[in-house]
């Protein structure tokens, strides 16, 4: 499968469906998961897990792009190596975002309760997705 | 030392995260992602959180610069930073259609940051023949800022004399207010 350069990887098929077995297989392996979103690094939301969608449906894709963009400018600031991922903890759950490989994407995970189980397989996740969008 | 926040703000493509490099006098921090659709806009990259820079303007001025994202998705990040902005500086590309509509949506935008501290707009790629769009441009401007004159500057971002001029020229409106609210306080 290639990430095509023609079509916008939001609205690329094959990406698509990639994207969404991996969202399946978070949704699967994370009890505590509440909702995961594909998007691309400009912020494009690229799919999601089913649920019910807020108000304003593009703002977590735009904020998880803001997000993973300042964790890599200050992981680079501070010379900390390469960036793993970015967790915004809150009274109520917490956010995750990771980048998907070298790729141009990023997962983003909400969870009740984040555990380092759930990180992990988000790793994992993402690293198998970024392998299958470059095969 | 006086600490100005300054921010750049327009549309994707204006020159925003150009200006800031030509400005400033530390690295660049930047959060510049793949444009992953390049059929609404050409770019290659487009900036996705903020841009910073600094830049002293004397010995006692200190000018921090921040860049906003260009695309309106990401209009959170333009409440977060403007809260501590006290000047802004709108760039809008002339070859664009409509680089009026541009002014009248930033300036909407950040009317908080134009109503309490100084507000300036610079025209990047504009034709000197095409003095209609000069014109739509300040008509626009002083729509949306009727109490006092909005500049508008044709500018290079590249250039940094043009973009320390129009820096200036915002600093300057700036402490000329605060100046005249403090008299009028006294």
């Amino acid at each position: 499968m290639l990430v095509t350069e023609t079509i916008p990887a939001h609205r690329d098929p094959a990406v698509v469906a990639a994207t969404e077995r991996a969202l399946d297989e978070l949704s699967a392996r994370c009890p505590t998961l509440i909702v995961a979103l594909l998007l691309t690094d400009d912020g494009f939301e690229v799919s999601r897990t089913a649920g019910e969608r807020d108000g304003d449906d593009h703002r977590l894709a735009s904020m998880g792009s803001t997000l993973q963009a300042l964790g890599e400018a200050v992981a680079r600031e501070l010379r900390l190596g390469e960036a793993g991922h970015v967790v915004v903890t809150g009274a109520r759950g917490s956010m995750l975002v990771r980048r998907v490989g070298a790729l141009p994407f990023a997962l983003i995970g909400v969870f009740a309760a984040l555990r380092e189980h759930d990180i992990r397989t988000s790793q994992e996740i993402a690293t198998r997705l970024a392998a299958a969008l470059t095969s | 030392m006086a600490e100005h926040v300054i921010l750049f703000a327009g549309p994707m493509g204006a020159g925003k995260t150009t200006a800031i490099r030509s400005l400033s006098e530390i690295e660049v921090v930047s959060t510049e992602a793949v444009n992953s659709d390049q059929a609404a806009n050409a770019k290659a990259t487009t900036t996705v959180a903020l841009d910073y820079g600094e830049i002293s303007l004397g010995p006692d001025d200190k000018v921090r610069l921040y860049g906003v994202p260009g695309q309106a998705r990401f209009d959170f990040m333009w409440s977060i930073l403007q809260q501590r902005a006290m000047g802004l500086i709108v760039l809008v590309n002339a070859e664009e259609p409509e680089p009026e509509r541009h002014v009248f949506e930033h300036l909407t935008a950040f009317a908080e940051v134009a109503n309490r501290g100084g507000v300036i707009v610079g025209v990047t790629r504009f034709d000197r023949d095409r003095s209609d769009i000069g014109d739509r441009i300040v008509a626009t401007a002083r729509a949306i800022v009727p109490d006092r004159p909005t500049p508008v500057f044709a500018v290079d971002a590249r250039e940094p004399d043009q973009m320390r001029m129009l820096l200036m020229s915002l600093v300057a409106d700036i402490e000329t207010r605060a100046a005249m609210a403090a008299m009028a306080g006294t």
